[in-house]
């Protein structure tokens, strides 16, 4: 069983709840396998430097995951591909077309399957999954923990929406690892309430990735964490003695 | 209150004032320029004038004030009408000025090692010599190097400090939920001991406001730094990332001045943007590369160095490590959730703490995003000597540099004092390494 599938699973019966309260919003949408099909005829450019400025404030159509309103995002992978629907976007809120002007909360769940999968992809897993400038009309901020993105008013007359969203993200997941032989996304934007739900997960997988990210550093032979503290060492008694004797020093000092 | 005879408060005063009236004379200078960015020089320098002049008035007139650091959540001081000003500020605001060579020359005659931290040698001489101003109550740092302790060591044992009393809040070494909140009630005990010592209250409505105005000061900082992932990037090295990082954490925290200034720094590099303008106006002048400064600026010899990079080099520091902003905004609907919000902030988030403090992927993750999202073309890491946990990570740093595929320099230098490594070798370096990775 790998590290996250434990996430997954919960993930699975948390949206199965969300598309339960949002029946009416709810969109499952299924994307070819072949990352060159991914990206054929999206009427927006996809890769390094498709959106090559910036857009601004004015420019903006649509912001998605502004944590004001609600966000989070996370990439879960497992070797078990059963787990993952290949080319499925799942979209449970409003999409971007019908949300012109307006700042929908988002939470981003990519989910990657390939049986040869293991802890030394997770970095490059998760750094694939971070749009940067690589989606023309499309821009994500620079921001550590959350997606959050602006949509603009040229890509939203191009038709943008999460189907290509989706498909700009399952390109990229799957141009970036080779390993990677199916993935799925989900987008939800109905409520700051369905997305914080979700960030609760998001912060589980989260813990879990640093313990991998540690691990890897550490087989790379960089120790990222300190692996002692206080009760471990064997000094403990007389670092604690010596910090009477200063209280006691110190008192001593005040009080002449 | 400490009780300082007229002459030990006239000591206190004196460097304080003499920093004070460079600052005027600054501004004297910067008020005739025109153009949008002098503006915003001069609109912060008044404000640093005006916090001077405040913890002047507190000790000619014994009124209460607080000493303390960027990232004990000045929220709070804002909030309970309390004077402060940072323990370690001359290092960050005047050491270009050359007096403050001979006061390092003299920290090493005190006996302090000079493998200490430049930034923290210094106020323990004008803490020791009497020419600090002697707060009413002070905060301490224990966190992110093992530096900052001495210099609580040396207010604790001073004739004139040892009454002064002292809190610290305990930081935990973890970065999860336990730890924010654990940091939250330090944050909380802290108050209390304000409020104790200080006769000062502390309203939660005031705090909330306070929150709000710093959000929004915050939101326009976050704005900016977008704009600054433009090709060309409308602002260097000056003005923008420090000046940001000292308006949002050291001035004016939690007041519409503050708001007002980041609103016109995002306008200034708004218009940039739009008419295509980079860091500079000179004629001919183009961004060759963009740079990442993976430290404080170097604050004692700034002049000498910054401009060169950009003219000789057209090297844009397109952002550094107080620049960066990886903050999220306080949620104001309730005491726990304000105390919640600001633990992140000062713990997990402020620039340096973020790093230093706990697991060393910070390092990575930072340079990771960085490099990406402002599309840097090398990571300069540049080994300030107090930096020693940093120096610790700097394999980290160059390993995650090379699966990036973008050119890492680590140099070995006193971000305060130039003759640590002379700002001419600097240059060599930087030139070397330029020049060798194909950059100029």
């Amino acid at each position: 069983m790998a590290a996250f599938d434990e996430c997954i699973f919960e993930l699975i019966a948390q949206l199965g709840t969300l598309k339960e309260r949002n029946a009416a919003q709810v969109q499952e949408l299924y994307a070819p396998g072949a990352p060159a099909d991914l990206v054929e005829g999206l009427g927006v450019r996809i890769g390094a430097g498709a959106n090559p400025g910036i857009i601004l404030r004015g420019d903006t159509s649509v912001e998605l995951g502004n944590p004001e309103v609600g966000s989070c995002s996370a990439l879960l992978w497992t070797d078990d591909l059963s787990l993952v629907v290949d080319g499925r976007i799942t979209v449970i809120g409003p999409d971007v077309p019908e949300s012109v002007g307006q700042s929908l909360p988002l939470a981003q769940v990519v989910l990657v399957a390939g049986s040869g999968l293991d802890h030394g992809d997770h970095e490059a897993l998760q750094q694939s999954a971070h749009v940067s400038d690589q989606v023309e009309g499309y821009m994500a901020k620079s921001t550590s923990e959350f997606v959050w993105a602006r949509v603009s008013h040229e890509a939203v007359a191009q038709g943008i929406d999460f189907a290509i969203l989706g498909r700009a993200l399952l390109y990229l997941v799957k141009t970036s690892v080779a390993k990677v032989s199916a993935a799925e996304v989900v987008f939800v934007t109905a409520s700051r309430e369905d997305v914080d739900a979700v960030a609760t997960l998001v912060r589980q997988a989260r813990v879990i990735g640093a313990r991998i990210v540690t691990d890897n550093w550490r087989e790379r032979g960089f120790d990222l964490d300190c692996d002692f503290d206080c009760s471990s060492c064997s000094d403990e008694e007389i670092c604690d003695d010596i910090r009477d004797v200063l209280v006691a020093t110190h008192a001593k000092s005040r009080s002449g | 209150m400490p009780s300082l005879t007229v002459q030990e408060k006239e000591r206190s005063l004196r460097r304080y004032k003499m920093e004070r009236d460079h600052f005027a004379s600054l501004l004297e200078a910067v008020l005739p320029i025109p153009g949008e960015e002098f503006e915003l020089y001069a609109r912060q320098l008044e404000i640093l004038l005006d916090s001077k002049a405040v913890i002047v008035d507190c000790v000619e007139n014994d009124k209460p004030f607080i000493g303390g650091y960027f990232c004990n959540a000045p929220e709070l001081f804002s909030a309970m009408d309390l004077p402060w000003f940072m323990v370690m500020e001359t290092p960050f605001l005047a050491s270009s000025e050359p007096y403050v060579l001979q006061e390092i020359d003299n920290t090493a005659q005190m006996g302090l090692g000079t493998d200490l931290c430049t930034a923290i040698r210094l106020p323990i001489y004008y803490i020791s010599e009497g020419l600090m101003p002697v707060p009413t109550a002070a905060l301490g740092l224990l966190y992110p190097c093992d530096g900052a302790p001495m210099l609580h060591q040396v207010m604790q044992h001073n004739k004139n400090w040892k009454n002064v009393p002292l809190y610290s809040c305990d930081p935990p070494y973890t970065s999860d939920e336990r730890a924010v909140n654990y940091f939250a009630d330090e944050l909380k005990r802290m108050a209390e001991f304000l409020e104790k010592h200080t006769g000062a209250t502390l309203e939660i409505d005031r705090l909330r406001t306070a929150c709000e105005e710093s959000n929004a000061a915050y939101r326009w900082w976050q704005e900016y730094n977008e704009l600054r992932r433009n090709v060309p990037s409308p602002h260097g090295w000056s003005p923008g990332g420090s000046m940001a990082f000292a308006m949002a954490q050291c001035f004016k925290v939690g007041d519409p001045r503050s708001t007002a200034w980041f609103e016109q720094l995002y306008r200034c590099a708004e218009n940039r943007v739009k008419a295509g303008k980079g860091a500079s106006d000179a004629p001919g002048w183009k961004e060759r590369i963009r740079l990442f400064w993976f430290d404080i600026l170097p604050m004692g010899w700034l002049p000498q160095f910054m401009p060169w990079l950009e003219e000789e080099w057209g090297a844009v520091l397109v952002m550094d490590m107080f620049g960066n902003y990886p903050y999220t905004l306080i949620d104001t609907t309730n005491e726990d959730t304000i105390f919640h919000d600001l633990a992140k902030r000062n713990l997990l988030d402020a620039p340096m703490i973020r790093q230093a403090r706990g697991t060393a992927d910070n390092f990575s993750n930072d340079i990771r995003r960085t490099v990406k999202d402002y599309k840097i073309d090398c990571v300069i890491w540049p080994g300030h000597m107090g930096h020693k946990d940093g120096s610790a990570a700097s394999g980290i740093m160059r390993q995650t540099c090379r699966e990036l595929g973008v050119p890492f320099l680590q140099i070995g230098l006193d971000l305060f004092d130039p003759r640590y490594t002379s700002v001419d070798e600097v240059k060599d370096k930087v030139s070397e390494f330029f020049s060798a990775m194909g950059l100029g």
